[in-house]
């Protein structure tokens, strides 16, 4: 599930999901990609985690050429992207719970098509 | 403009030089502790013997007289011989064996810190031909039958040095796994890569792994040792994949990779199965449209794919 969302601060989502999910995300600062933030599930025996949720910025600054650049076209009418594993059904209900009684103000984005 | 390669071979130039003032820095430290580095700032107004003598160039006391050596009989006593190297037995904690002395060193059996340690020195102490063989034996530690490119071509000063420092990364990696995983974790990692590249709908793909896990080096912190990368960089070179990431819509940094995707966005495009974290670090998917231009970045690369 991809929900787009219209928050001028990305700190907002994050509080706002942590407080009702019961998660905390971790800040993922990439030299390439910028500040987003991210929670895995808790780690199989082998310490490896397969399924999570990110909050991301829609819009990046490209170095290469100097200017802040969109991520993804169907991203362009937000300002971050929260992006949950299709196998987290738990975490999504709430979401959409979340969603329905006005708490978190975002949309869902359909799967782009993949020919 | 700075292109990204060059950006980046700069930040990896920084870094390295970082990692040696520190271990410099070291150096001073535990020689002012052993008495032995009486450093003197102005070093350069003390007398030396004049130019044609026999002991030219040496510093002198104020008569003129060499102050060390055979023939001198000035106030400074003679430096004390360097201690032994520490053999099997002894007292104190195993140390690196230093590239200057020796270079049928025991590749297989550092530690990190022992391993990069020991390539800093070799970098130092050690140039050209000699480098390039000590290079060379320890590859053939990890791998006997490796075959050497005997032509590799380049104007940049060293960089067949670098070529083979990047191949004993890469051997080492193969045998012990990448910086921040165990031998069990390397395995079980490259076993579920390659199960989830199969399982795709891109039968071309191949997996990689890069980044400071296997280089050793981190832009930020310089020489990693023993506490591992931050997070573990991963390459999938595939034409098919990488076409449908452009059908999608993401935009890219240039036209032959995508920016760093995670595990869910490779899920929704038709890869599922990839691992978000290893060890609690994350791990990054870069999807490449071709092999040759994942090579053309810097740094080595491991093949994860066990086919």
């Amino acid at each position: 599930m991809e929900l787009g969302t219209k928050y001028t601060n990305i700190e907002d989502v994050v509080s706002l999901l942590e407080t009702h999910l019961g998660i905390t995300f971790t800040k993922v600062e990439d030299g390439e990609t910028g500040v987003s933030y991210d929670w895995s599930e808790e780690p199989n025996e082998f310490g490896a985690s397969y399924y999570g949720i990110e909050i991301l910025p829609t819009r990046i600054f490209d170095p290469e050429k100097n200017r802040v650049v969109l991520c993804q076209k169907n991203w362009k009418p937000y300002t971050f992207v929260v992006g949950v594993s299709e196998e987290l059904k738990s975490h999504s209900a709430a979401i959409r719970e979340l969603m329905k009684r006005g708490l978190l103000k975002a949309t869902e984005i359909p799967l782009p098509p993949i020919t | 403009m700075l292109n990204n390669d060059q950006r980046s071979w700069i930040k990896l130039s920084l870094a390295i030089s970082a990692a040696l003032r520190a271990e410099l820095a070291d150096i001073r430290r535990a020689l002012t502790a052993r008495g032995e580095h009486k450093h003197n700032p102005r070093w350069r107004e003390q007398p030396r013997a004049p130019r044609g003598t026999p002991n030219g160039g040496q510093w002198v006391d104020g008569g003129g007289k060499p102050s060390g050596g055979p023939k001198g009989s000035g106030s400074r006593p003679p430096s004390p011989p360097p201690p032994p190297p520490p053999g099997p037995g002894h007292n104190q904690p195993p140390r690196v064996l230093r590239a200057p002395e020796r270079l049928d060193m025991d590749w297989r059996n550092m530690s990190n810190s022992e391993y990069f340690e020991t390539l800093s020195h070799l970098a130092r102490h050690r140039r050209g031909q000699e480098r390039v063989a000590a290079l060379q034996a320890a590859i053939r530690t990890f791998e006997p039958t490796y075959q050497f490119n005997p032509i590799l071509t380049t104007r940049r000063p060293g960089a067949y040095e670098q070529h083979l420092s990047e191949q004993l990364h890469v051997q080492r990696v193969r045998h012990y796994g990448p910086l921040g995983m165990d031998r069990a974790e390397w395995t079980q990692f490259r076993s579920e890569i390659t199960n989830a590249m199969r399982r795709s709908r891109f039968p071309d793909a191949r997996a990689y792994l890069r980044g400071s896990a296997v280089s050793g080096v981190s832009f930020g912190r310089g020489v990693l040792t023993e506490t591992g990368p931050r997070d573990f960089d991963a390459t999938i070179v595939s034409p098919s994949l990488f076409a449908a990431v452009q059908r999608s819509g993401m935009r890219l940094p240039s036209a032959t990779r995508t920016w760093p995707l995670s595990a869910r966005r490779l899920a929704r495009l038709g890869m599922p199965g990839l691992r978000r974290s290893e060890n609690g670090r994350p791990i990054t998917y870069v999807v490449f449209s071709s092999a040759s231009a994942m090579h053309a970045r810097p740094g080595p690369a491991i093949p994860l794919s066990l086919d």
